[in-house]
């Protein structure tokens, strides 16, 4: 066994229920002030508070809590991420040339539409095929071919109006689903 | 916060083109449709003031349907001031909002008809005259209607006559004949007029 060697072991075999040494109190002190955020950065702004680096044991209690327990992000900070980011994002300039070409070409297509009277009713539909007529709301002279009593009759004529009204109703709801 | 805002107004701008296009195809073709009234809103009737046959309308036709047969069941039971109250409602202004279609002014117009028969058979004359202005005036072509209506008017004429008669006013119960008179030889003038016209467009009338 090698003069190396014995003294590894001897750090092995430390009594772990001894009184901390002098550097053991040392660290412990450095862990204390990096939970409170004062040494390395502190936990708002992400600002170095001392020079000293923090240990790894706080970085990780810090990770811990604030994922237990997380803190509103600071506006200010938020602000300068928000910045970073887009300033790493690829110029856009091209496409929103091309998205405002398109609005305004849609725009004087459709102007031109509502002047000329595209898709005027009774003219043709949008896939160039004719719209069927709709049968029109008018008056019933053709359904009577004779003259009315002088008294009653009136519940027959109103059956045979009401009749012949949903039938052209029905072929209309038929025609606008382009059923023929 | 402005750079992201500014992107996202520069993302939204072909939709809101796209939208300020169909608002405008939409203005155009709703002026297409400019007084015609119809609901569907897809009308192609040729001609000016046409609207088609909608829901509205068959809708009122039904109502109009149900209100004279709860009539014919109040006069089955010998109640006229049951069947008036159930045609009441139907020639009430409510009725239809805006500008009657042609069928649901005939249909009216031949429901004052009935109500006017109703109101002279409890002697309520005069109720049964407005009755009839109302349908005459809606009802104004030469047509069956406004021949029944006046073919009414006669009788309601010739039922005052005989209740002034009753009542000792001879004077009352003659004018009262008079207008039942004129009104009886229009009703003829009006329905002739209809023949001729049935006769002329080939008997299909």
């Amino acid at each position: 066994m090698t003069e190396q060697d014995r003294d590894k072991r001897d750090e092995f075999d430390d009594d772990p229920d001894g009184p901390p040494s002098a550097e053991e109190l040392l660290e412990a002190e450095r862990l204390r002030r990096a939970l409170d955020g004062e040494l390395a950065h502190d936990r708002a702004g992400g600002k170095p508070a001392e020079d000293e680096p923090s240990p790894k044991g706080a970085e990780l209690a810090r990770a811990i809590v604030a994922a237990v327990r997380p803190e509103p992000i600071d506006p200010a900070r938020n602000e300068r991420l928000l910045q970073r980011a887009l300033a790493k994002a690829p110029k856009r300039r091209g496409a929103n040339v091309l998205y405002v070409a398109f609005g305004a070409a849609t725009l004087a297509a459709a102007a031109a539409a509502a002047v000329l009277g595209v898709g005027r009713f009774g003219g043709e539909d949008g896939r160039g095929g004719e719209v069927p007529a709709l049968a029109a709301s008018r008056p019933v002279d053709d359904l009577f071919t004779e003259k009315f009593p002088a008294t009653g009759g009136t519940s027959a004529r109103v059956d045979r109006i009401a009749m012949a009204r949903e039938k052209d109703f029905r072929a209309n709801e038929f025609a606008r689903w382009g059923i023929r | 916060m402005k750079g992201l805002a500014r992107a996202r107004a520069i993302d939204f701008a072909p939709l809101a083109a796209v939208v300020v296009a169909l608002v405008a195809v939409a203005c155009g073709k709703g002026n297409d449709a400019g007084g015609r009234g119809s609901a569907a809103g897809a009308c192609t009737c040729d001609g000016a003031g046409e609207r088609p046959v909608d829901r509205a309308l068959v809708a009122w036709l039904s109502k109009a349907r149900s209100a004279h047969h709860l009539a014919d069941l109040a006069e089955a039971e010998n109640a006229p001031a049951k069947a008036v109250a159930a045609l009441d409602p139907l020639v009430a202004p409510a009725s239809w909002t805006g500008a009657p279609p042609a069928e649901v002014d005939e249909v009216i117009a031949d429901t004052r008809a009935r109500l006017a028969e109703l109101r002279s058979q409890a002697g309520d004359f005069d109720a049964a005259e407005r009755d009839l202005e109302d349908g005459l005036a809606r009802a104004k072509g030469a047509t069956y209607f406004r021949g029944h209506l006046l073919e009414v008017r006669g009788l309601v004429e010739e039922r005052r006559a005989k209740a002034l008669d009753a009542k000792g006013d001879a004077a009352g119960a003659a004018r009262a004949r008079d207008e039942a008179t004129k009104a009886s030889l229009e009703a003829i003038s009006i329905q002739e007029k209809v023949i001729q016209r049935a006769l002329a467009d080939g008997g299909t009338r």
